[in-house]
């Protein structure tokens, strides 16, 4: 369950390009990709392996007219998503 | 959203998702039909160093993902760990395109701890050390490519088997496809023998035969080929090439793909943005439009399999593409 105060980053052998604001995500190890739209490609683009989850709703809600709240648990949803996936995974020491 | 959906759609959004770069002509093995005239070109300048590492830099900017190292025989090259390393920091998905002969214990493990590739994808020639050696022209290279591939396979390296289908291998295509599958190694199988970059039609000498060439056919349809993609009626382009991909040779030549070698830039007096969005590669473009236009108007022709521009400005003849339109997503998918 991924929560604001979480820490997350890309792991390895994970690269993606975002191309006219979506991003193609390539799971390298097994070749699996993964496109995702506008949003998604926002969310992926501020995953830096520093910056709390929280952080990361700061950064759209400036972007996104959404209520803060269903913003961060849209993302958390997310981002557990992209954990599942096999995307991103916590950061050391990162919560 | 699929690799193939989201990577076809950029045909028409001229982002160069795919990359091929020739680090060198030369080479060690012999083939008669290869693609490359062998050694370098006494006329060309071979791009050094900075400038690679520049490009690198510039395909980044431009948003490629995909990044082949080819050649000739990239692991001759002298810059090529330079360039892997460089690579792997700007976090391209590189695929080393080599003949594996010199990919001994010690180059395989730099290899992999230096350039860490995405894909390391090794020729091919048959299932024999007769049918193999014949194509290479080097004795004894069909063992040590098994022992290579020991290595490569020992180490971790994401190997995918490159068969080029000529008329002295077309027998042992099921062979091929049992010596992959023994190793669980994936193989990519390419009918297309091109004439040379300079238009010397010799390599073709070597093409597949009708009957080779529909063996390859009932393959592919087996299972081999390509999922169908459901934005495919709405692209108006050929072909990625020259909208989603581009080549490089060693000498800074541009060109929209391996397979159509149209200059369209010299790297050596251009950045590269400024050669993608050229009036060159624009009329790439055009002609790639306006082969679509022309397939579509023939209805019932196999999607793919005729008409490549490319091969077209080579040898003024019609023959089948490997690529479905799509050459260089199909690893991906053949496994």
């Amino acid at each position: 369950m991924i929560e604001p105060g979480m820490v997350l980053r890309r792991r390895d052998r994970v690269v993606y390009r975002v191309i006219d604001d979506e991003a193609l995500v390539l799971r390298m190890d097994d070749a699996e990709c993964l496109g995702l739209d506008e949003v998604g490609a926002a969310v992926l683009d501020r995953v830096d392996g520093r910056r709390p989850v929280s952080g990361i709703v700061d950064q759209l809600a400036l972007i996104y007219d959404v209520e803060r709240a269903q913003l961060e648990r849209d993302v958390c949803a997310f981002l557990q998503e992209l954990v599942d996936a096999g995307v991103l995974q916590p950061a050391a020491g990162g919560g | 959203m699929s690799f193939h959906r989201f990577a076809g759609r950029l045909w028409d959004r001229d982002v160069p998702l795919s990359a091929l770069i020739e680090l060198t002509h030369r080479c060690n093995l012999q083939c008669p039909f290869c693609c490359s005239q062998p050694g370098e070109d006494p006329a060309g300048t071979p791009l050094g160093r900075a400038r690679l590492l520049r490009l690198l830099e510039e395909l980044r900017a431009l948003q490629t993902l995909f990044l082949t190292l080819s050649g000739g025989e990239p692991l001759l090259h002298p810059d090529l760990w330079a360039v892997g390393r460089r690579a792997r920091e700007l976090e391209f998905a590189v695929r080393l395109k080599t003949n594996g002969h010199a990919l001994d214990e010690e180059v395989a493990r730099r290899v992999h701890e230096e350039i860490a590739p995405f894909a390391v994808e090794i020729s091919l020639h048959g299932a024999t050390a007769a049918t193999h050696d014949r194509h290479t022209g080097v004795p004894g290279s069909f063992e040590r490519l098994r022992h290579h591939l020991d290595v490569a396979q020992r180490m971790g390296l994401r190997t995918t088997l490159l068969a080029l289908v000529t008329r002295h291998n077309e027998d042992e295509l099921d062979a091929m496809r049992a010596l992959a599958r023994g190793r669980a190694l994936p193989l990519v199988l390419d009918p297309v023998v091109t004439p040379r970059h300079d238009g010397d039609p010799t390599p073709r000498d070597w093409a597949p035969t009708a009957r080779g060439r529909a063996r390859l056919r009932a393959l592919l349809s087996g299972g081999d080929a390509p999922a169908p993609d459901s934005d495919e009626g709405a692209r108006r382009r050929f072909c990625g090439a020259g909208a989603s991909t581009l080549a490089v040779d060693p000498y800074g030549v541009v060109s929209p793909c391996v397979q159509w070698r149209t200059p369209v830039g010299d790297l050596h007096e251009q950045d590269l943005e400024s050669i993608w969005r050229g009036p060159p590669m624009e009329e790439i473009r055009r002609l790639s439009e306006q082969a679509r236009r022309d397939r579509e108007a023939r209805p019932g022709t196999a999607l793919g399999w005729e008409d490549c521009p490319g091969i077209e400005h080579l040898d003024g003849h019609h023959v089948g593409c490997a690529g479905h339109g799509a050459c260089e997503e199909r690893e991906i998918e053949v496994e």
